[in-house]
């Protein structure tokens, strides 16, 4: 969870890099911000399984709760 | 070349699918079938309304003009969208719990259902959501012009006509689409399924255009970014502050703007599905923007000098003679403009009819006279009017700013204005001090600066600001010149709007909230926002702004019982000639409503509830302290009852024993009469027998006649004393006697007792022990009286012990406020059945010969003491018989 707050402020550091770069084209810079992008949604994407697996889990054992 | 009419006849016929596709989706939620219309998929895809005809077209003239700075516009979504477990799971647990239907209603909700800011935050979306709106409309003219013969031609001034059309279009589109039904819930599964639709076509346009450039045009990718590094935009011209600003204020108006707001959290489902969205939208942004910067340098690289950039998506295409490319383009763009048109209009024109229209209408109705009417046709007019007003400002919009600007520029516009909502929707979610002062002033102080720094100047110079105004300031005040206030100047006029606006309204914001004082209800909002995951377990809050009727039958089953408030709804709906058992909610019907609750839980609770329920009016403090002094009322009320309860019972149990005494006295009465017969009868029979025998005359020796004369005096002394008792019993009895109080010793008492027993003659083998010395003791009562009764008591004594060697003891003892005398001998005492009887009349506890008394006695005793003040009571376990008489001391001490 404390992960899950802590992405956005890394994406926001990613994305604010950069700011302080001097001296690149426009498509090395492209590349960069790409790259990042799709980082950031493959961690999104690991975080997010992460996160909802114990609600489902839980869920089951409702759902089981029920049956019986 | 494609015809104009070939487009139109395509737009039209795209239009009628995503109308069957609406459709199809409602018919399966209606059957119940929402499976997979509620997907995270469909969810995600929703989303990309934020993807609209800027980002189709608009994002393409944007890399052309200014680079890689496009990209904030979808970096910033994509930072909340990461971080969507610290807010936006918030923000969707509030907006479920609390029955949020707009931003306005959850501003308004958290500022405790401030009219004022609900209207407020409508107005300020309005506005704010006007260049937007111009935006797709310049966008899809624009591409109508693409395709309209002799295209290069046309000045720009005559797109107008074509804009007109499209605007009206566009409404009547979004009127049938968007108010056909009025969802309590403001869920519209039809919509999202045709959004979610044009999600995909839109994705599927771009990239294919994207596709053909990379490697139809430039030859592949390594070719690509040699192209990118030869065109006018391969320098590296970051402008920091730009970038900065751009990017918070896309995730601001992701999260502000009405129709974010509106799918993301109204037309949430479940909150798992964020969970989806928070890498799948950002997954979208990156595919639809990955292409943006290759058909730009393209674009630029083979459309002649001066061609407006904003259309490379179509230009290009058709450039290369890729007709079907560019038609499938131009849908991708209609639907990214299409679909936000539609989204943005019902979010808006649900904040319009459920904070402007309705409160109106509701206080109009008040007036006497006025037609009470129905709700739900004010509601879908209202929307359907404000729909058509939209799409009119927004055009008008389009006409004053001429038309000619950039796509992104006007969207930005658009975003600075509604991220104003930012302080106020962040802050109350997590702060509990924000208050409705606080928020109103941050909001009007950032909407006034936005308006004059940013909007009006975006109209151009000469429509309200002149030309002198901006290089001057107004009236030549140079601190109030709108690109440059408090005199900084040289920022960029965006960075410098959104800094002063932001700047101001978070300051207002939080000095306002610290400054006021929150009421109890505001603190109580406030709690339940902040800490909405301690509090959404419960049951949800009412927050919906039209009470569905099935709500209010919940509710009403609550308090008025099943059967009752099923019938209740019933012939409500029959009244209303509907044949299904919920009717419309009618301000009829929730006056009935109201009146019969409030005959259950009192007025102020019933017209509490009612307006949560319908959202018409906001639980005042005032509403809480009436409902507190009613619940107050009945606990008295209630308490009351029980007093009186307690009492009945009380007095029951008394009657009824009163009617066991009656009962008994009544049997009493009976034997007393035949007793009273019996005893006077016997004595007479035998003086009428030996006073015939004496009449006969006849032969008898004188003692004969003595003995039978005697018997006949005898007789006659027993019947005196008989009727001396009754008499004296009567006497006793009806409280007619008169005692002869005087300074008395008990032991003198005894004494007389004692000697009169003595003389009676009766079988004086009972031996008396007393304790002379306890029994000095001097008091006020009448001598004879009480001698009376204790001869009654020795004689007793004397005929009923039935020892051997009978004995009788009495024990004086004096207490603090009683003397007891106690009679007590060594017989066998009276049976224990028979102790509560000894003290009534002709009560005898051994067979009525025997002692030849007539059962008189102990009464006359009881009622003698009972004159003096005292009592005489039955003493068991005393080893024999044994008489308590208790006798008050007091009176000698008053004497």
């Amino acid at each position: 969870m404390d992960a899950a707050r802590l992405l956005p402020v890394a994406g926001a550091l990613l994305f604010a890099l950069p700011l302080i770069w001097r001296d690149t084209g426009t498509a090395t810079g492209g590349l960069y911000v790409f790259g990042a992008w799709g980082a950031l949604i493959l961690a999104a994407f690991v975080l997010s399984r992460r996160l909802i697996a114990p609600a489902e889990r839980d869920d089951n054992e409702d759902a089981q709760g029920k049956d019986r | 070349m494609l015809s104009f009419n070939l487009l139109l006849a395509v737009c039209l016929s795209y239009v009628a699918f995503l109308f069957l596709v609406a459709f199809a989706a409602e018919k399966r939620a209606a059957r119940g079938q929402v499976l997979w219309l509620r997907s995270p998929l469909v969810y995600t895809l929703a989303l990309s309304i934020y993807c609209t005809g800027w980002t189709f077209f608009g994002a393409v003239g944007y890399a052309a003009r200014s680079g890689l700075e496009f990209v904030t516009i979808y970096l910033g979504p994509t930072i909340v969208l990461v971080g969507w477990w610290t807010i936006l799971r918030k923000l969707v647990r509030i907006g479920r719990t609390q029955r949020i239907t707009s931003i306005a209603d959850l501003i308004s909700s958290r500022y405790v259902k401030s009219p004022m800011l609900g209207v407020f935050v409508t107005l300020l979306a309005v506005v704010a959501i006007m260049p937007y709106i111009a935006l797709q409309l310049q966008s899809v003219t624009l591409g109508f012009k693409v395709f309209s013969p002799g295209a290069s031609a046309t000045p720009a001034g005559n797109l107008e006509p074509t804009a007109v059309w499209v605007a009206a279009g566009l409404a009547l589109f979004t009127i049938i689409f968007g108010t056909r039904n009025l969802d309590v819930n403001e869920r519209h599964h039809g919509v999202v399924m045709a959004i979610a639709v044009e999600a995909v076509v839109k994705l599927l346009a771009l990239v294919a255009v994207g596709l053909f450039v990379v490697f139809g045009i430039a030859g592949g990718l390594g070719s690509t970014i040699e192209v990118i590094e030869a065109s006018a935009i391969a320098e590296w011209r970051l402008e920091s502050d730009r970038w900065v600003v751009l990017t918070f204020l896309a995730a601001a108006a992701f999260l502000c703007l009405p129709r974010m707001f509106h799918v993301l959290v109204v037309e949430n489902s479940n909150e798992r599905h964020l969970a989806t969205a928070s890498w799948a939208f950002p997954l979208y942004l990156f595919l639809i923007s990955v292409f943006v910067v290759p058909i730009a340098v393209v674009g630029l690289a083979i459309m002649p000098e001066g061609s407006n950039p904003d259309i490379f998506v179509l230009t290009v295409p058709l450039a290369h003679d890729r007709e079907g490319l560019a038609l499938l383009s131009f849908l991708g763009g209609f639907s990214a403009a299409t679909s936000m048109v539609i989204v943005a209009s019902i979010a808006l024109s649900t904040m319009v009819s459920n904070h402007v229209v309705m409160p109106i209408w509701l206080k109009l109705r008040r007036e006497p006279g006025a037609d009470p009417g129905d709700v739900r046709n004010v509601v879908l007019m209202s929307r359907r009017l404000t729909i058509v007003a939209l799409l009119a400002l927004g055009f008008a919009y389009y006409h004053f700013s001429g038309g000619g600007a950039a796509l992104a520029a006007m969207g930005i516009v658009s975003f600075a204005g509604i991220s104003q909502l930012l302080p106020a929707l962040v802050g109350g979610l997590f702060w509990r001090g924000a208050t409705r002062i606080g928020a109103a002033t941050g909001l009007t102080l950032g909407f006034l600066i936005w308006l004059y720094s940013l909007f009006l100047p975006s109209l151009g110079a000469g429509l309200v600001f002149g030309e002198s105004t901006f290089n001057e300031g107004p009236f030549g005040i140079a601190l109030l010149r709108p690109q440059a206030l408090f005199g900084i100047d040289g920022m960029d006029p965006i960075v410098h709007a959104v800094f002063w606006s932001m700047l101001l309204n978070t300051t207002g914001f939080v000095l306002g909230s610290l400054l006021s004082f929150p009421s109890p209800v505001e603190r109580l909002q406030g709690a339940s926002f902040v800490n909405v995951y301690r509090y959404s377990e419960a049951a949800p809050g009412w927050g919906a702004n039209l009470a569905e009727a099935e709500d209010l039958l919940v509710m009403a089953q609550r308090i008025l019982g099943n059967a009752e408030a099923q019938q209740l709804f019933e012939r409500a709906a029959q009244a209303q000639g509907k044949r299904s058992y919920l009717p419309d909610v009618t301000p009829a019907f929730l006056e009935k409503l109201e009146r019969r609750l409030a005959g259950s839980v009192g007025t102020a609770t019933a017209h509490a509830m009612i307006g949560q329920l319908t959202g018409g009016a906001t639980v005042s403090v005032q509403d809480l302290m009436n409902v507190a002094d009613e619940a107050a009322q009945i606990m008295e009320y209630s308490s009351q009852l029980e007093a009186k309860s307690v009492e009945l019972a009380h007095t029951a149990r008394q009657l009824r024993e009163a009617n066991e005494k009656l009962t008994e006295l009544s049997i009493q009465k009976d034997a007393f009469l035949s007793q009273i017969s019996h005893e006077l009868r016997t004595p007479m029979t035998s003086i009428r027998s030996f006073s015939e025998i004496l009449m006969a005359g006849g032969a008898m020796s004188p003692d004969e006649r003595m003995r039978y004369t005697r018997i006949i005096h005898d007789e006659t002394r027993r019947l005196t004393r008989l009727l001396d008792d009754l008499l004296d019993l009567s006497v006793l009895e009806n409280g007619q006697v008169s005692l002869n109080l005087l300074p008395t010793r008990i032991e003198d008492v005894l004494e007389r007792a004692l000697a009169a027993t003595d003389n009676l003659g009766i079988d004086s083998r009972l031996r008396v022990r007393r304790e002379r010395g306890a029994e000095a003791i001097e008091l006020v009562t009448d001598p004879d009286r009480l001698a009376q009764v204790f001869i009654n008591v020795i004689t007793n004594a004397q005929k009923y012990c039935d020892a051997e060697a009978p004995k009788l003891r009495i024990r004086v003892r004096t207490g603090a406020e009683v003397v007891t005398v106690d009679f007590m001998d060594n017989g066998s005492g009276v049976p224990k059945d028979k102790q509560s009887l000894i003290f009534e009349k002709f009560a005898r506890a051994t067979d009525p010969g025997r002692a030849g008394g007539a059962g008189l006695g102990l009464a006359i005793c009881r009622e003698i003491m009972d004159k003096l003040g005292g009592s005489i009571s039955y003493l068991p376990g005393q080893g024999g018989g044994a008489f308590r008489l208790v006798l008050p001391s007091r009176r000698a001490a008053a004497a």
